[in-house]
């Protein structure tokens, strides 16, 4: 079982009950835990609304960021990265507004 | 450099002389004068950036004063591009100002980009935010990128030092267009954009005068609401951009042929949306009409659908609001059986075109249709900003088999379709509003006025308040701009009577062509007479009430 701290913002929170902060509890049979694995149980478990405002096939949809512990995911792995107890996944939308 | 001003900042030591000189040499470009590039303007100004260049092709608008500080109340109607740089020039007098009126477009995007050292990207768009970006990877430019919405805000620098990423890198694939929110529609918090845009200012001043490590592979997260500023580690520049990678397909050849508005699904500029066709005619009702039965005392539920905060700026006397958001049908459903209830209460009218407001029609169709197992109960008028909307929530409410009901479609901009229009009392603290009623090839702002207070003269008169001084000042402003025939009464000028509108052009060209017509002297009076009193069958206004 890995516990997780999930974060949004950029505007997210709106998807996920207006909540900027969730906990999130996955465990895999082998115990490796990745961060496609987290998307996807971030949608089941937290997301409350437009499911196609999160993800795009397997991923998040464009215009979102991960993080892994204020690390961007394209330094960590993208969806293979592994992610261990105790860790923030953060996801953020890119804002255009000014 | 001798100037006074930038005293303080010579003396400090991690800034020093020798970046003041820099910064004094230096020309930072900021794209878009609004709620970030105000306070980055005018911060870049008070240091004293030795040019600095202000783009925007926009209009200053009064909702936009409580976060673009660098305009005034005085100054709604003008170029921001010229009223930013009136403010930062009246900061300080000893730096270059360059106003650049017509926007940061492909065409001239590289020539801008060029001229200046430091680009600060303060728009507020998807495709502007790639595009400036492309422009800066080709002209070598770093780009200071901040971007505001609601109460977060975001900040780095791309295109910097060797392994800094460009927008392209950290988003290859557009955003979805409805994940986009803008400032004008989802709102934000005036300050936020300051905050951002002043960081802005901070990471221009910071490359230009080489003081400080940039932000550049960093994104600061400013979420404003808990206080909380983070600060995030970003990927390199990729391998494989097509901007700034090893092999780019946007180069400075490409570039200007790009479609940007096309690769992001959104154009740049805040248009409105396309006219919807869902209902037919005979299902939608004008504002003159519902204004004609509203007058002869029919029992009309009137169904507000815009959202709650534009419900509360103004609306119909008697309204219901119950917002409906196009992307959340669903989230609807849940008002339908309460705008049926509504409609249980009297029996009424049958109301929409073709189908007249005849008592004996009226009930006839009821009988075939209670029979039907259909109900016909108090009609319901459905008002939205557009009439888009307001098309949507009729079909849905028909669905449900509830038949009595038409939205009001003063979105169809017809030719001679009739349009009521307001006046407003300007000369006094409060704004009462009259109407008149034009009758011509309509543009957006009269469409934008009924439909935003869809109401006929009598309704308005019924005592409703309406905040629209913003309009009016901008009115008074280009009537101002016009002359008038003796100019030593122009200080004597009050205006009793405005338009409401929103996009100017369109019909100040009417107000123009109208005035010139009538050589001015009917439309334009001085001191609380009428600002418009031309009446004739071949010009475009007609004054139908005077106060």
């Amino acid at each position: 079982m890995v516990k997780l701290k999930i974060e949004l913002s950029g505007g997210l929170e709106i998807l996920f009950g207006n909540s900027k902060e969730h906990d999130l509890e996955i465990s895999q049979a082998n115990g490796k835990v990745t961060l496609a694995d987290v998307i996807t149980k971030a949608r089941d478990d937290l997301l409350t609304d437009r499911p196609e405002l999160f993800m795009k096939d397997d991923s998040v949809r464009p215009g979102i960021l991960v993080l892994v512990n204020d690390t961007d995911w394209e330094l960590t792995g993208t969806l293979h990265t592994l992610v261990e107890d105790g860790d923030t996944v953060t996801f953020i939308s890119t804002l255009h507004g000014g | 450099m001798e100037s006074e001003i930038d005293r303080r900042q010579l003396i400090l030591p991690a800034f020093g002389p020798a970046a003041q000189g820099r910064l004094c040499k230096a020309g930072v470009l900021v794209i878009g004068a609004g709620g970030l590039g105000c306070p980055a303007a005018l911060y870049l100004a008070a240091a004293g950036v030795g040019r600095l260049g202000i783009v925007d092709q926009d209009a200053v608008e009064l909702s936009n004063l409580h976060r673009q500080v660098a305009h005034r109340e005085s100054s709604v109607g003008m170029h921001k591009a010229d009223s930013a740089a009136q403010a930062c020039r009246a900061l300080n007098s000893s730096i270059q100002v360059d106003v650049h009126r017509e926007g940061f477009t492909p065409a001239n995007a590289l020539e801008l980009a060029s001229a200046y050292d430091v680009i600060v990207d303060a728009t507020d768009n998807a495709a502007s935010r790639y595009l400036i970006s492309d422009a800066c990877v080709i002209a070598r430019r770093p780009l200071v990128s901040g971007a505001a919405l609601g109460t977060d805000g975001q900040l780095t620098v791309y295109n910097h030092g060797p392994d800094g990423p460009c927008y392209r890198c950290m988003f290859p694939e557009a955003p979805r267009p409805e994940s986009c929110s803008r400032c004008s529609d989802a709102g934000v918090l005036g300050v936020v954009p300051g905050i951002i845009g002043t960081l802005q200012a901070l990471e221009a001043i910071k490359l230009a005068s080489g003081v400080g490590k940039p932000l550049s592979r960093t994104l600061l997260l400013a979420d404003c609401m808990s206080g909380r500023f983070t600060s995030i580690k970003l990927r390199a520049k990729m391998p494989g951009c097509i901007a700034c990678g090893h092999n780019p397909s946007i180069t400075a050849q490409s570039l200007p042929e790009y479609d940007y508005n096309g690769f992001t699904g959104a154009p740049s500029n805040d248009t409105a949306p396309q006219s919807l066709q869902l209902l037919p005619a005979r299902e939608r009702i004008t504002a003159g009409q519902l204004h004609q039965l509203l007058d002869r005392g029919t029992a009309i539920h009137l169904v507000d659908v815009r959202p709650r905060e534009q419900f509360e700026i103004a609306h119909m006397p008697g309204s219901h609001n119950y917002p409906f958001d196009e992307s959340r049908k669903d989230a609807f459903r849940q008002h339908i059986g309460a705008i049926m209830q509504l409609a249980e209460k009297e029996p009424g009218v049958a109301v929409g075109n073709g189908n007249n407001t005849e008592d004996a029609d009226g009930d006839r169709r009821q009988q075939e249709n209670s029979s039907r197992g259909e109900r016909l109960g108090r009609p319901v008028c459905i008002v939205c900003r557009r009439g888009n909307d307001s098309q949507h929530v009729v079909h849905m409410l028909k669905q449900n088999g509830f038949i009595s009901a038409v939205d009001l479609s003063a979105g169809t901009l017809e030719k001679d379709l009739q349009i009521v229009v307001l006046f407003a009392l300007a000369s006094t603290g409060k704004r009462q509003a009259h109407g008149i009623s034009v009758k011509r090839r309509v543009g957006v702002g009269l469409a934008w006025a009924a439909l935003s207070f869809p109401v006929g003269p009598n309704i308005i008169d019924r005592g409703k308040m309406l905040d629209i001084d913003g309009e009016v000042k901008t009115l008074v402003e280009k009537i101002k701009e016009l002359g008038s025939p003796d100019k030593a009464d122009h200080g004597r000028i009050k205006v009793k009577y405005g338009l409401l509108f929103r996009e100017t052009s369109d019909l100040f060209e009417a107000l123009a062509g109208t005035m010139r017509a009538a050589k001015r002297k009917k439309l334009v009076t001085f001191d609380g007479e009428l600002l418009l009193q031309g009446v004739h069958d071949n010009v475009d206004v007609v004054l139908l009430e005077a106060c």
